[in-house]
Order: structure tokens, then sequence, then C-alpha cells
């Protein structure tokens, strides 16, 4: 028994030394490894937060009532079909006979409910239920298979709130369970499930042999978190990883260059803007805010810090955004601009300054550079604060303190109505500027409820060339996302949310 | 001895809970709201503000204080903020992968250090002691990040020898150990060097080659023994700086360790998680200055009849 043991223990060390002398492969046949500048903390959908590395392994463990292809249009999930009342005042979808969770139970339109109730119900705090709260009243059950949600006034766009990750169709009777995030709790609905999760470090996921949809196209998706990006190109440049996410603009042209990996873009809902707060004296003068707008060489941003990356930005709404309007952005006119302080009666040298979180932006450090350049040419005396990105929330968050501001934001749901709301209150979440219009405000409430499409879009032209000419925010940019991918792998997508959409990969056959 | 021991043992606490009060007030006064950085940019108020109730964010400052320490008395860190798990399981998980890391990296700088050092000494201003001083003034000077990223491009990516990271095989932990032994190394190689001179130099050192001592004896019993002392020193100071080089280390080869995981903590002034990685870095750090201090007695007689 010792003498077996022993030559067990000698078998082991010496498939060790083997392994070690081995030169690195690839991933395992029928895998595909992901590597994530960040990885997900959350599996729970209710707990998770939208847009960020949470999204990418929650849309492989779960289904959405409706889900958004890579041109950002509906497809059926784990609704077969919806309708939309007339009236813009309620929701009905049609829940899919014969589809299951990963526990075996069938998904039933009492289980949607059930679920819904939950993530709405204010006891439970769900990170999710903010997405949800501000419209919808309630969830009613319409027959075996149908499942109503009310709102609370029309909301054009709230087909896409039940396509968020946040709305993962989860198993409610593991919702108890899964609030203490551990992986086995997690009951899903979505092409992949939860094999093993090292929390930081990489989570396994399974192909679901029972889903409903078209059989997933690899055995595991292994998601690794590689955080330095250099490693993390080095890595699927070794072909230790399939696919990366957040490759920077300053590594797309080698990478283009490197054989056996190809590069992709896609664009987002995502503008990076510089913002004015309009409660200092300064920065009161609209004048002043557009003398600043004529100064930025937007050419500059989107061309050369941004090459690849950036798409111009001609509003403050995303031209990826339904209810975008092309009103254009103030030219490069540093003539203009100087004519504008001068008439404003801005003294020379008056100091203006400038907060930047710098690694949390794509090339959030030349463009805060640039800028000081560009306000230094036209006689000002510009300092730029650089901030580390949690300070630079906590300094924002109280709304005072700060004078102009680079800074991103993106619509969730792909609809202008979440890339104004938020800004549209004095004092409320990323209205950093102070932007106070009373007009505006109105218009922005009003397209919201508004149930005709071609309406509604009126409304937000003149919101957006209102805010042109009030000027709070300078967009600057619109961003895409890079990600590197193997040769021959393909139905990889970035979601206008910035979200590696990964459930419909496949591998071309060598 | 014993009592030694003892006592400075007594002195751990003290220091542990001033760590602890530290390390609460001064993540408590980051500007920064955990819900915000958790929820995301793009989350609203609403959101927000749900999430800062569900994580007891609302309670007053000294409130969450107490309830930290009567949690951490009964062997409780509190379930980090980000994460939603218990903060014991994310240290558990994590800890290994550091130890072995800084373990590797310590074994790494001792054998190359002590090694480079004594053949260095033994013949002054030889070909081989330029080429080692020379070597370990480059290994002092070149920085960490540049050197990992340089390892990955020889090991990694042109001879496919190692991984570029991760801890999946022990064979993921060979670049990072040799990235964050090898300055630790050059340092301990100059140290050791130098304080091997000025011990070769001294009178005992010439009566044993009088008396006709072997040269291997001369050197590995009488003078080896007192240079030893300031190398022990060093090496207990590094323990420690390896441990804050882990950071960077574990973030180029992707080793979710302590390291990272403190700098993710703070990043989303996820306090609870902040507070127990600090604390168990500092539980380290104390345990290997202790044990370097108690060193001395075993290396050095004096020490020992000192103390008692």
């Amino acid at each position: 028994m010792k003498h077996n043991d022993q030559r067990s223990l000698m078998k082991a060390l010496f498939a060790t030394s083997v392994i070690a002398l081995t030169p690195i492969s690839a991933m395992a046949e029928g895998d595909l490894t992901v590597g994530l500048s960040a990885i997900a903390t959350r599996l729970d959908a209710q707990q998770l937060v939208t847009g960020s590395a949470d999204a990418i392994a929650s849309s492989l463990i779960y289904d959405t009532l409706v889900i958004r292809d890579a041109k950002g249009a509906f497809r059926p999930g784990v609704a077969e079909t919806w309708e939309v009342a007339p009236d813009g005042k309620s929701l009905r979808f049609t829940i899919r006979d014969g589809a299951t969770f990963h526990d075996g139970t069938p998904i039933t339109a009492a289980a949607v409910k059930a679920l819904f109730d939950s993530t709405l119900d204010p006891a439970n705090n769900s990170l999710g239920s903010g997405a949800y709260k501000p419209y919808v009243d309630g969830v009613a059950l319409a027959g075996d298979r149908t499942v109503v949600f009310t709102l609370k006034y029309p909301y054009a766009a709230a087909l896409a709130l039940f396509a968020i990750p946040s709305g993962g169709i989860q198993s409610p009777g593991s919702l108890g369970a899964q609030k203490l995030n551990e992986a086995k709790a997690v009951v899903g609905s979505g092409p992949y499930r939860v094999a093993d999760w090292v929390p930081g470090d990489s989570l396994t996921l399974e192909a679901n042999p029972d889903y409903w949809g078209a059989k997933p196209a690899f055995d595991h998706i292994i998601l690794r978190e590689i955080p330095e990006n250099e490693s993390r190109l080095l890595a699927l440049e070794t072909g230790e990883v399939g696919v990366i996410n957040n490759v920077p603009a300053t590594s797309l042209p080698t990478l283009q260059d490197t054989p056996g990996v190809q590069v992709q873009t896609f664009p987002s809902t995502r503008i990076q803007y510089l913002g004015f707060n309009t409660k200092i004296p300064l920065l009161s003068d609209k004048r002043v805010r557009q003398a600043l707008n004529y100064a930025i060489d937007r050419d500059a941003v989107v061309n050369t810090i941004l090459a690849g990356v950036a798409n111009p930005a001609t509003s403050f709404v995303s031209s990826n955004a339904w209810g975008h309007a092309d009103v254009g952005t103030y030219p490069y006119d540093p003539d203009k601009a100087r004519a504008l302080l001068q008439e404003a009666g801005v003294a020379a040298g008056s100091k203006l300054e400038l907060a930047v979180p710098e690694a949390y932006l794509p090339g959030g450090r030349q463009i805060g550079e640039l800028l000081q350049a560009n306000f230094n040419a036209i006689g000002l005396d510009t300092t730029i604060n650089r901030y580390e990105w949690s300070t630079f929330q906590g300094v924002m968050e109280a709304h005072k303190g700060y004078e102009a501001y680079l800074l991103g934001w993106a619509s969730v749901t792909g609809d202008a109505d979440r890339s104004l709301t938020p800004f549209s209150a004095l004092g409320i979440t990323v209205n950093f500027a102070n932007y106070d219009n009373p007009q505006v405000f109105d218009w922005v409430k009003e397209a919201a409820g508004q149930t005709d499409p071609a309406l509604r879009k009126a409304i937000y032209r003149k919101v957006q060339e209102q805010l042109k000419e009030d000027a709070p925010w300078a967009p600057l940019a619109e961003i895409r996302y890079a990600i590197g991918t193997a040769a021959g792998l393909s139905g990889v997508f970035v979601d206008h949310n910035g979200v590696l959409v990964l459930r419909d990969a496949i591998q071309a056959a060598p | 001895m014993i009592g030694n021991v003892i006592g400075r043992l007594l002195q751990v606490l003290p220091t542990l809970f001033g760590v602890l009060v530290l390390v609460f007030a001064m993540t408590h006064v980051l500007p920064g709201d955990p819900a915000r950085l958790i929820a995301g940019p793009e989350a609203t108020d609403a959101e927000v503000a749900g999430l800062r109730a569900d994580l007891g964010l609302d309670q007053p400052v000294g409130a969450q204080f107490i309830t930290y320490l009567s949690n951490l008395s009964r062997g409780e860190m509190g379930r980090s903020l980000h994460s939603n798990r218990p903060v014991v399981d994310e240290l558990a998980a994590r800890l290994p992968r550091t130890l072995i890391l800084t373990g590797l990296a310590l074994a790494i700088m001792i054998s190359l250090g002590l090694a480079a050092g004594i053949i260095s000494a033994i013949k002054p201003d030889s070909l081989r002691d330029h080429l080692l001083t020379g070597l370990s003034l480059t290994g002092i000077s070149v920085p960490l990040f540049w050197l990992g990223l340089m390892l990955v491009l020889v090991f990694s990516y042109h001879l496919r020898w190692l991984p570029t990271g991760g801890t999946s095989s022990l064979r993921g932990y060979i670049l990072p150990a040799v990235t964050l032994g090898l300055g630790a190394a050059a340092m301990l190689a100059r140290l050791m060097r130098s304080s091997l001179l000025d011990i070769i130099h001294q009178d005992y050192i010439r009566t044993a080659r009088a008396k006709g001592a072997r040269e291997a004896v001369v050197i590995g019993r009488h003078a080896l023994r007192n240079a030893l002392i300031p190398a022990v020193t060093l090496i207990g100071l590094e323990a420690g700086i390896l441990l804050g080089g882990a950071v960077i280390v574990e973030t180029i080869f992707s080793i979710n360790g302590i390291g990272r995981y403190l700098v993710q903590s703070i990043q989303y002034r996820d306090y609870p998680a902040t507070q127990g990685a600090v604390l168990v870095i500092a539980v380290i750090f104390i345990t290997v200055n202790l044990l370097t201090d108690l060193s001395y007695g075993l290396l050095d007689p004096r020490q020992r009849r000192g103390a008692a």
C-alpha cells in the first residue's frame, strides 16, 4: 500500500515535470478561451452591472426575453413573440414553448412573472431594478404562456429594457441562493452554463445540451482575466486565447499586422465629451462655452489620438442611438474662439482647470493635453487635474468644486432617452455640468412619453439643437470598441454598450 | 530567548490594531462612493441608491467600524461590497498564489544573490567580479514592469516555452517569480559582496589563514557567518518589498493574488476587502520581521546572550 502511494507520487511528479517541459499549447479542441481586461464578479443577473464585465458572462449564461443582434435589432429570446400595445403603456410577451432552465425545469410565463416581481420588490434591493422601476408598474399573467408588463406611462424605448443583462432570465427558485454569488447557485437559461468559477481569475462555461436554439458551437467557453493590455495582446498572439477585448488604439496597427489574428472594431452608443460646470463664473457664460468648443481640434482627437477607435461626434446623442440628430459640432476655429472670449469679456490668461480621469477614458491623457494646448492657444491658462477613476467619481459626485471635465456616456438602452434623461434635471446622476434649461428638460420628458416615432424624433432634434447652442457638453468623439480574434473565428461582436457578445461565436473548420 | 519571542508577539497586537484603525480611516476618507463605483458610470441615481442601502453604506462610519471590529473578533471579515462574497473566502483563494510567487522569488533572490555575492568577494577585481557587479547593477536598475514584459516577449512569444500568465499550472509562476526575484537578488549580491570583503580583511580571518585553514573553511565557516547578518536583515526587508512588487507582477502576469486583489479593492472602494487584504499583508510582514529578528540569534551567539 505504502509502496503504491510512493509510486503514484512519483508518477504525479513525473507528469508535472513533463507538463512543465512541453511547449505551451493553444486552447483545447472545441474550446474557446477568451482574455478579458476584467472578469465578472457577480453572476446573479439581478445584481449585475449593465455594460460591465459581468454582462459578458451573463449574456452567455442567460437569455433575455428579447435578444439584440450585432446591428441592435431585436430577435426572439425566451419570448417567441412580443407586442407593444398601441397606446405604448404595456408590452405583451409570449414565452417560448419547450425552453428550460439549466436545472431542467421549464421556463414558463409564471416563472418570468415571479422573476420580475422579485426584481421589482423594493425589499430585494436588486441592482437591476433601477432599470425597470422608473417605467414598469406591474407584471401580470395572461394565459399559460403570456406575460404582460404594464408601464407607468407610455415609454417608447421599453422593449430595450427586456434585452439588457439585468433582464437575464434565471430560475426564480434560485434567487435567494444567487444573491450570495456562489457559482453552483446559478440557474440560467442561456446557451452556456457555469461549470467552474475561480473568482477574479477564470470562469469556465460549458455548452447547454438542452438549449432551445442552435446548438452552442463550443464545448466550453473559458473567460480569463488578463488585466494588463500588453499581456492580453501577447496571449492572443501566442494562441493561448482566441479572443481579447479592449485593444487600445496604440496597439491596433501592430495587431493588424500580426498573422493569424484579425482585428475588428464596433460602433457603440458611447460619446466621449468635455463637460463645463455652468455654475462657475467663467463657464456660466454661454459664449465662453461656445468659444471653448471652437477651440477644440476634434480632428486630432478622432484621427490622431483615437485613430481607428473613434468616429467624429455630430451630437451629444450618439449616431448609434435611436433619436440621434446630426446637428453637427463646432468647427475648429481658434480666431472665432478668441473673438467670442473677448466679447464675453474674458481677460487673457484667465485660469481654467480641466479634470481628467486619465486611465478610465480611451486616450484620456493625450486628449487632456491636447485640450490644454487648444485652450492655451486662445489665451487661457489651463491646468490639468489628473485623477484616478474612483477619486474622480468622488470629486464629481458633489456636483461642485470642479470646472471643465472629460468624461464619457453610453445609452444602455440604445435610445436617446437614456442619453438625455440622466442629464435632465439639476443635481442628478451625471448632470455634472449643472446644466439648467427647464425647456430642454420638459422636451426630454415629453419625448419619453411620445409613442409616435416621427414626433418623438422631432422632439429629440429640438433638444439636440438646443444642447449645441447652450453647449454644456462638448461632444468630442464616438467611441468604437476594438477586439482581436484568432483567424477563422466569427460571430463575435461588441454590442452598443461595449459588451463583448460571444454567444454566436463559431470557429471555421481549418 | 523564549521570553524574547513572547515579548515580541505581544508587541504585534497593538501594531495590528493600529493598522486596522489606519486602514479603516484611510479608506473612508478617500473620495469615491463604493455604490457608485460598483453600479458603474452609466447607472442612474435610483440604481446607486438601492445598492447603497443594500451594502449598508447608509450607516454612520463609526457604527460601521464597530460592526467591523465585532465581526473580526469572531473571525469574520464581512462580505466584499463588490462581489458580495465573504472576504475570508476571497482572501483564502488568493493568498496561496501570492505566497507561492513571493516564496519562489525569495528563493531566487537568496540562491542567486548569495552565490553571486560570494563569488565576487572571493576574487575582488577579477573579470568575474566585474561581470557579476555589472549584472547586478543592471538587475537593480531595470524596472519590474519592463523586465516582466521582456521575459514574456522572449520566453512566451518567441520561444513559446512558458505561458504569458495565469496560474493553471506551476509553470505559470516561473516568469513572474524570476521577474520579481532578479532585482532583489542583484541587491543581495551587492550587499553580500561588500559585507564579505569587509570581513575578509579582518584580523581573525588572517589568523585563520595563518593557522593553515583551507580557503573553503575560512570563507565558509568563519567569514560567511558574520557576513550573513546584514544579508539576513536585507532578506527580511526584501520579503516585505517583494509583497509590494507582487502587485505589479501579478498584474502583468494575470495572477489573481492578494496584491492585485488589494489594488482592485481600493479602486472599488471595497472597504471590507481592502481592510482584509491589508490585515493579511500586515500579518505576513510582521511575521517575517519577527523571524528575521529571531534568526540573528541563530547566526550570532552574542545576540542570544544579550537578549537573555
